[in-house]
């Protein structure tokens, strides 16, 4: 893990959000809701039906704008990039699925939503975030159960050290909160952390908030980026 | 480290196991049977590549019943530290569909953690697996990951699982989509008009060349090579271009150090629908260089299994170098302008055929590539 770093940290939660490289973070005010999909700070291009996606496909997007923007990127260029995606959450997407079938069945099993049945597989939502923001690379969801985000930036280490992508985008989406890492090769120095310090320092099965403070610590630890 | 193939098993819509499969797909037939378990009056398809045979009723899923007998004999014979991965799009759906139709089971016996933790007890495993799910490339994703593992060092067994069933959630899915083919899937048919669903299973168990060898395995094959793209073009329409699935083919064959001249034969995902077909014809071209070899589809034959089409085509061409015969494109009655002279609907006897290319795509714009070597 020593040969890729982490470049951006985007997190999203019910109460707010933040950028964990730049230290920035903020909570969203009265009505604001979440996710903040509306937010021309964060999506300079608004994203091509959006009011349409699921909270999932949401959060995902939100997060993975959160880690770019960490990055320093210039989002809605629509420059295409050599990325992968690969995401996890902990229940697939069991309430898409319930959602679509529910409402086919309200419609007297008659005529499924295709916009409902689009949702209806666990990569649904990274493929709406590849789409987005160009991204090239492979583009797979990997369930861990009982493992999460270790498990997760593993893998992305591995697609990037076997030469399957220039980069990789990794996420951990559900409908309440989400994190989203963007990883890359480099051997070290400003504005990037260490993938292997960071998951030395967690327990097995550490929760989003634990894997945030633990970055927040290393960023204080080397004097910020 | 070298990624072989020790031990498969698969049940199609042709039945169970490879010699039934290779049997029904040379038969240049297709296996398609009227749907009865649900109601297909409000479709414009009424028919599917259903295992035939499998018991009805019961509490458990058609995956599961699907799988069981195909895990059995797996239980308890597998060394410690074999990862599982589960390929699938939407596994145990159907409990989903009798929980929102009856109340039960309950709505989480859906959940793919809670398939995949089925699937281990039965095969004693006790490790913690993964799901792998990339739309209908998902189990060629899965073998890629398997196999990345091994190459890594991370692993030396690894078992892939790989299921989708045909169901009222995925007919009506697809069926809104325009995307079902009234008189079957007719791959690289130039009057092509959608897909057909189906259903199958399939296990696939890898280990690496170093342990094998100590064990005195059999190989079957090498996965020698793997490649993934994403077009981020469209939710469920591929790139016109094939540039996708393109790169993921660069990378595959990177990986496996061979150029396209070494290939014997590509399995293709040919799904039937205009607009898949027309851009894998557009890869291969690209691919390689406007010089035709052999492409086939098994999905004029065995449907659109979804989830587990990439593994099933996938033991299906390692087949076709055990027998050096690339098998027919079925259901293929009038070939499309762009698959003259890559396409026939008659198998083809070769000689030295010891690389050969399985490819998938899927919604999302994923694009997924395997070479194999004989």
């Amino acid at each position: 893990m020593n040969t890729v770093r982490i470049q951006g940290v985007g997190w999203i939660n019910a109460t707010g959000w933040g950028r964990v490289l730049q230290s920035q973070a903020g909570a969203y005010g009265d009505g604001a809701g979440i996710p903040p999909w509306k937010d021309p700070g964060l999506f300079p291009v608004p994203v091509k039906n959006m009011a349409r996606f699921d909270v999932a496909a949401r959060m995902t997007l939100c997060a993975c704008a959160l880690a770019m923007r960490d990055a320093g990127w210039t989002l809605g260029d629509g420059t295409k990039r050599d990325m992968g995606l690969v995401g996890t959450n902990g229940e697939g997407c069991l309430t898409a699925n319930q959602t679509y079938f529910q409402d086919y069945l309200a419609g007297g099993r008659v005529l499924a939503r295709a916009n409902l049945f689009v949702y209806t597989l666990p990569s649904s939502p990274l493929a709406e975030a590849a789409i987005h923001f160009g991204l090239q690379g492979p583009m797979l969801y990997i369930g861990y159960p009982g493992g999460g985000l270790a498990e997760l930036l593993g893998t992305a280490v591995l697609m990037i050290a076997g030469g399957d992508a220039g980069g990789m985008l990794a996420v951990k989406a559900d409908e309440r909160e989400a994190v989203a890492f963007i990883l890359a090769p480099g051997n070290g120095g400003g504005g990037s952390l260490s993938v292997g310090d960071l998951v030395k320092g967690l327990p097995a099965g550490a929760g989003n908030r634990d894997w945030i403070e633990r970055l927040e610590q290393m960023m204080k630890g080397s004097g910020g980026v | 480290m070298k990624v072989l193939v020790v031990q498969q098993d698969l049940v199609t819509a042709w039945g169970r196991g490879m010699e039934a499969c290779w049997a029904g797909l040379m038969s240049g037939a297709p296996a398609f049977t009227d749907v009865s378990r649900f109601s297909t009056k409000a479709f414009n398809a009424h028919i599917a590549a259903q295992i035939p045979g499998l018991p009805e009723g019961g509490d458990s899923s058609r995956v599961m019943r699907m799988l069981a007998p195909l895990l059995a004999p797996l239980a308890g014979a597998l060394p410690e530290g074999t990862l599982v991965l589960l390929a699938t799009t939407t596994g145990e759906v159907d409990l989903l569909e009798r929980h929102l139709l009856s109340g039960t089971p309950a709505r989480d016996q859906s959940r793919l953690d809670v398939l995949l933790g089925r699937i281990q007890a039965v095969l004693g495993v006790t490790g913690p697996g993964r799901i792998i799910s990339a739309a209908c490339a998902s189990s060629s994703a899965a073998i890629a990951h398997g196999a990345s593992l091994i190459a890594a060092g991370e692993r030396d067994s690894v078992l892939v699982v790989a299921c989708d069933a045909v169901t009222e959630f995925i007919y009506a899915g697809f069926a809104s989509l325009m995307a079902l083919d009234p008189e079957g899937a007719r791959p690289f048919d130039k009057a092509r008009k959608g897909l057909t669903a189906g259903e199958a299973a399939g296990v696939v168990w890898l280990m690496s060349g170093e342990r094998a060898n100590r064990e005195n395995r059999r190989s079957l094959g090498e996965v020698a090579g793997w490649g993934m793209s994403c077009d981020a073009n469209h939710m469920t329409g591929p790139s016109r271009d094939g540039g996708g699935l393109a790169n993921a083919i660069d990378k595959a064959f990177r990986r496996a150090g061979v150029d396209c001249g070494s290939v014997g034969s590509v399995s293709a995902h040919g799904t039937g629908t205009p607009y898949n077909d027309a851009m894998e014809m557009k890869a291969f071209r690209q691919v390689f260089a406007e010089s035709p070899v052999p492409v086939y589809s098994i999905k004029g034959s065995l449907g659109h299994t979804m989830g587990a089409a990439g593994l099933i085509e996938m033991l299906v061409a390692l087949k076709s170098m055990e027998m050096q015969v690339v098998p027919p494109s079925a259901n293929l009655h009038e070939v499309d302008p762009e698959a003259v002279g890559w396409v026939s609907r008659h198998g083809v006897t070769t000689d030295g055929m010891n690389v050969v290319l399985s490819t998938n795509s899927g919604f999302g714009g994923v694009n997924a590539a395997l070479v194999l070597k004989s």
